[in-house]
């Protein structure tokens, strides 16, 4: 075999002449390939042409397309400032043909060997037997999965998407510095990258002809359903831990280009050791889980207990062999450095080929002899924990005082096996953008590769780089940036494999995941919730300064009530409660933080809401949802609303919020498309609405607890009612008198043209389940909500209202008796309904299982 | 011996859970000292139960109920028969660090027992143990017994002070606690002093309570908790012995066997995840009956959570 480095090295020998003053300023630039260098020569002419103005524009238009593409790098926190805008880098790294055919055979061989290891160790560990491995790394690493053992995989395939960091010394010479072949990440980078440089210099791509990177996302789908077990359609997922994840950017914008679902493990069940998707039209049989989920999350059964981001019982799907899990669990172990660095011995005992890229020299603490190598010449090593990669498990000797470095060889001494160190890193320093010319900067590379029997290396490599001159930080957790990579096409460019068509049909498309729609539903619950208490409260507090001659508290019991019913407490509380000051209501209904029905819970469980569906709320819709929350916000922060001179304070929330909710509506009604989203939006506020229509209405009409009479013609608690509900302007136009209570019923509940009418909601419930049951769950079905939606609306629709007015006590107290049961009875019937929706299309009560 | 044994559990939930998933490890193993000749698992609501084995060879269920309910009982029930083995561990005449060179060939297989883990931690108190009882040149069978008997006086048998989450050093401060923390802090003392030792779960037939008609007889027996824990030591002639610190004795036929692990993370009878409830109530009952036996009255059943 001929060795590549040297191959390189003589191709080198050949040039170099003439190019003297950038192969010295950057040292990657004189170990380069002549069709390297001289892309890199005409790329620094062409960039240092114009001079300082030309270099500082492409930095800036780039800098501004990251934002723009919200390529972030989240830290663990839970405030958006967190999400941090990676530094961005236009000149890219260039890797002729020959080095990446090498560089591609190189890394093929190492995923080779890393599958092999895996199957074996999770078999027969003839590793560990002969001691090859010392079996203390392994049964001493947290990561080593005993519950994984004995596992049978598809084709035998552990490490289905790998990558790795690589370094390239003075001498040119390639070694891996980090293999990740667990849970890999940086591949949504590596293609912003490309993205982000084309739209901010498109001229410099035409220097060179380089490998397009756009079918990456549609080639790694390929090549994970290739690995599902016989299904003809397989389905595939990508398993997310959420939000707060560093690299949620990265998941939501992978699944987004291989068009399949971001789910998280609350999303999907597993059911006789099968997994499936919730979705609203029912349980999908799910093939391949591309888990971006360390392993040690995916079941919090099999795993860690300690945890709620996995799929209860996945383990037994995999046990079964119904469900792939991508990369398979155990690999996680691959993290460990230690085994990385008995690579090289691992490719002689399972292949008998020695590894054509090394691992990074690494001394292992656990030996006794490298201990002392390292401690003896402690400030030239950098010491790691044998397998944490977060920042603070990297010590640099050299940086620290005299009493953190005292602790460090404590440390070493201690517990010597939990710790590696390697000799400063050999990284090259490429041509970077400075303020008003190019200065060297470190930089590493991480490629990426699809594993498998043949393993392929996708011509696809991320370059780090430290923006600080002479460090060796590229770590993006730690400031480090990025830049493209250009590998150039050669004559003998291998072509990518032909697609693997599985489907000869289109498929059904995936229905809308339930996760979202439960929360798009209850957005319109609580959206409804927070405008009915406002409005409300607001009713009671100007019906009572409108009329000051009326001070009795009697006299506005119904309203009082009403607004206890509609906000969760019993009909009495404002009455036997301290709060019934006006500013103290005020205060504990709107800002109280306390009060679980207030007005700021609900908003900001409206906006908690809208924040996990980003993926189907528009951009619009989460800027007024935003805005309704500072205004809030704002005000819980300024002087509270209970003192005398509270009461303009007040009314102007009160205006605000409905405004903002107003606002809210009318933005998605114009911005949201009329898909399942929408309808479980729709569904969340009418069935809220529908409700409160009916506990208000039977409140203020007719159950007076305390009082004989029911309410009367012109009584100004029936005027309270319409203003409660938005109404009076439609009663007025249609029956131009003062409200009477027969009157006021029919229009609050049988008028299909108001739109707060409790027909008019139960109507497009019925309407939006009948989209979103599909054709194939109809009324017929018993259980399903929709029988139930459309039972409701005929019943209200034809309700003999005249007859149930009629229908009172005798000799009581009068009351209608029969409408204030019926009201009742409607309102429970109205709250189990918004039960049975969930039920059947979001917790999957029903389970009814697609085929 | 032969023994009848009704295990129940039952998680009652605040409010009823919309979907749940459980590991339950309820079935004996089988071994040279006992046989099962019957064994079944009843799990309400019904749901198809599924099984495996795991890692330590211990037998696995496993439950998925996906849609609502109010509470989950498993009922394992099983017939077992044990019987005496002679005594292995008496015929060991060595020392401790004599024994520590004859594990070293099996040093990959018994590497797990001879770690810390999840429960099993070598902390000063247990360190201090080990000093004191398994000195390298301490007689290897004698000083375990030795061991075994001064946790037995030293500490107190008291339920309801610890859970399963107790570690050892919380229960050398409290001094009482269950048979499972007896368990952990024995096998912490011996892997400090390089002994194997792994954690048994399993029943016991506890002595018999008095029959308050006068008689002495009784038969069907219920200890204070027929559910019980106890350790093996791997003993260099290649067996494992089990100890039972709580009672001060070997294992016997009056002990039967359900799963081997590191410690209780590794065989707890019961694990699960269940959603849309925030709380519930767990109550276990065992009973195990001696098959020669009559029938009698069962027993008040001991309702406690489990140790």
């Amino acid at each position: 075999m001929t060795n590549p480095i040297t191959e390189l090295q003589t191709q080198r020998q050949g040039t170099g002449r003439g190019v003297a003053s950038i192969d010295e300023r950057f040292d990657e630039l004189a170990v380069a390939s002549p069709a390297a260098a001289a892309v890199y020569r005409d790329l620094t002419a062409e960039l240092e042409r114009s001079g300082g103005a030309n270099l500082h524009k492409v930095s800036q238009q780039s800098q501004r397309l990251m934002r723009d593409l919200g390529v972030t790098f989240n830290l663990y926190r839970e405030d958006a400032a967190a999400e941090n805008i990676l530094p961005f880098d236009p000149y890219p790294r260039i890797l002729d043909r020959a080095t990446w055919d090498f560089l591609a055979r190189g890394l093929a061989q190492r995923v080779r060997v890393w599958n092999e290891f895996f199957r074996d160790l999770y078999d027969s560990q003839e590793v560990l037997k002969s001691g090859i491995v010392p079996f203390e790394i392994v049964y001493d690493d947290p990561r080593y999965q005993r519950n994984a053992v004995g596992l049978k995989v598809p084709e035998d395939v552990f490490v289905h998407v790998a990558a790795f960091d690589l370094a390239r010394d003075r001498d040119g010479r390639w070694v891996v510095i980090e293999d990740y072949v667990g849970n890999t990440t940086g591949v949504t980078y590596a293609l912003s990258a490309r993205n982000v440089l084309s739209q901010a210099a498109p001229d410099l791509l035409e220097h060179a002809d380089v490998e397009p990177v756009h079918s990456y996302a549609t080639e790694l789908l390929e090549h994970l359903r290739g690995f599902a077990h016989g299904s003809p359609e397989p389905r595939v997922v990508l398993l997310s831990p959420g939000v707060y994840n560093s690299a949620y950017y990265e998941h939501s914008s992978l699944a987004r280009q291989m068009g399949i679902p971001l789910v998280r493990g609350s999303d999907l069940i597993v059911l006789n050791s099968r997994c499936f998707l919730k979705t609203i039209g029912g349980l999908e049989p799910i093939d391949v889980i591309y888990r971006r989920l360390d392993e040690s999350f995916i079941d919090p059964v099999a795993f860690r207990s300690d945890s709620q981001l996995g799929v209860p019982g996945l383990l037994t799907c995999v046990r079964k062999g119904t469900v792939t899990v991508a990369n398979a669990a155990g690999t996680g172990i691959g993290d460990n450095r230690a085994l990385s660095t008995y690579l090289p011995k691992l490719s002689r005992f399972y292949t008998r080929e020695s590894l054509l890229i090394p691992t990074v020299e690494r001394r292992l603490c656990f030996d006794p002899d490298q201990r002392e190598l390292v401690s003896s010449d402690l400030e030239n090593h950098i010491v790691q924990h044998v397998s944490e990669r977060s920042a603070d498990s990297v010590w640099d000797p050299a940086t620290l005082n005299p009493e953190k470095l005292a602790k460090l060889r404590e440390r070493l001494e201690k517990d010597p096996a939990r710790y590696v160190a390697e000799p400063r890193l050999p990284l090259t320093t490429l041509p970077t953008v400075g303020t008003d010319s190019l200065v060297p900067r470190h930089a590493g590379l991480r490629c990426f590769v699809f594993g498998g029997r043949k393993p392929r290396v996708f011509p696809l490599a991320l370059t780090r780089y430290a923006p600080q001159p002479g460090s060796r930080t590229i770590s993006s957790g730690l400031g480090g940036g990025i830049k493209d990579t250009w590998i150039l096409r050669g004559p003998d460019s291998a072509a990518a494999p032909e697609a693997r068509i599985i489907v000869a049909s289109p498929q059904r498309r995936l229905r809308l995941g339930s996760r979202i729609a439960d929360s798009l539903f209850w957005m319109g619950r609580y959206k409804a919730r927070v405008e009915n208490t406002t409005r409300i409260l607001r009713v009671v507090q100007q019906v009572q300064l409108e009329n000051p001659a009326q001070q009795r508290a009697q006299s506005w019991a119904a309203l009082w009530e009403a607004l206890a019913r509609t906000t969760g407490h019993d009909t009495h509380f404002f009455k036997s409660s301290p709060l019934l000051r006006q500013q103290s209501v005020s205060q504990y209904l709107l800002l109280d933080r306390k009060n679980p029905a207030s007005v700021i819970n609900g908003v900001a469980r409206l906006r908690e809401n809208a924040r996990v569906t980003r993926e189907s709320v528009p951009p619009e819709v989460w800027a007024v949802i935003n805005r309704l929350w500072q205004t809030l916000d704002g005000a819980a922060a300024g002087k509270p609303l209970n003192d005398d001179d509270a009461l303009p304070r007040i009314q102007d929330l009160e205006q605000r919020i409905l405004d903002d909710i107003d606002a809210l509506s009318g933005c998605a009604a114009k911005n949201m498309l009329r898909d399942d989203a929408w309808h479980f939006w729709t569904l969340g506020r009418h069935v809220e609405r529908a409700v409160n229509a009916t506990l208000v209405t039977r409140q203020v009409l007719l159950k007076r607890a305390d009082s004989a009479a029911p309410v009367a013609s012109g009584d100004s608690n029936l005027d309270a009612l319409l203003r409660m509900l938005a109404c009076q302007y439609a009663y007025r136009s249609l029956y131009q008198s003062r409200p009477t209570p027969e009157h006021v019923v029919a229009l609050v509940l049988q008028d299909a043209a108001l739109p707060r009418s409790v027909l008019h909601c139960v109507e497009s419930i019925r309407d939006s389940l009948e989209r979103v049951s599909g054709p194939e769950v109809r009324r017929r079905d018993a259980s399903s909500p929709l029988r139930t939606a459309a039972h409701l609306a005929g019943e209200v629709e034809f309700a003999d209202l005249p007859a149930l007015f009629e229908s009172r006590s005798q000799g009581g107290n009068g009351k209608p008796l029969f409408l204030d049961a019926w009201l009742e009875d409607l309102a429970a019937r109205l709250t189990r309904l918004a039960v049975e929706i969930s039920d059947h299309h979001l917790y999957h009560q029903a389970f009814n299982i697609l085929r | 011996m032969r023994f009848h044994i009704e295990h129940t559990t039952e998680y009652r939930y605040s409010a009823p859970a919309t979907e749940s998933f459980s590991e339950l490890r309820l079935r004996p193993r089988e071994s040279l000292r006992q046989k099962v000749s019957r064994h079944y698992t009843r799990v309400q609501p019904a749901v198809l139960v599924e099984s495996h084995t795991d890692y330590f060879g211990n037998y696995v269920e496993t439950v998925s109920i996906p849609f609502r309910h109010p509470s989950l009982v498993v009922t394992s029930v099983c017939d077992v028969e044990t019987k005496e083995l002679p005594d292995v561990l008496d015929a060991v005449d060595l020392s401790v660090s004599e024994a520590r060179q004859l594990y070293t060939p099996n040093r990959r297989v018994l590497h797990d027992f001879l770690r810390p883990s999840t429960f099993i931690q070598f902390t000063p108190g247990v360190l201090e143990l080990a000093g004191e009882f398994l000195r390298p040149s301490d007689a290897f069978a004698p000083s375990l017994r030795a061991l075994n008997e001064h946790l037995f006086r030293s500490l107190k048998y008291r339920p309801g002070v610890t859970d399963a989450g107790t570690t050892v050093e919380q229960f050398l401060i409290a001094r009482e606690g269950v048979c499972q923390d007896f368990a952990h802090l024995m096998i912490s003392v011996c892997r400090a002093a390089g002994i194997p030792a792994r954690y048994i779960s399993g029943y016991i037939e506890t002595d018999p309570i008095p029959d308050p008609e006068g008689g002495t007889e009784g038969t069907a027996l219920i200890g204070a908790t027929a559910s019980h824990a106890w350790l093996e030591v791997y003993s260099p002639n290649g067996y494992w012995v089990g100890l039972d610190p709580t009672n001060n004795c070997l294992e016997g036929e009056r002990h039967v066997q359900i799963g081997v692990g590191r410690d209780y993370a590794d065989v707890p009878p019961l694990k699960g995840i269940f959603q849309g409830s925030h709380a519930q109530t767990l109550s276990v009952q065992v009973r195990v009956t001696r098959h020669e036996s009559t029938e009698r009255p069962s027993p008040e059943a001991a309702e406690t959570p489990r140790s």
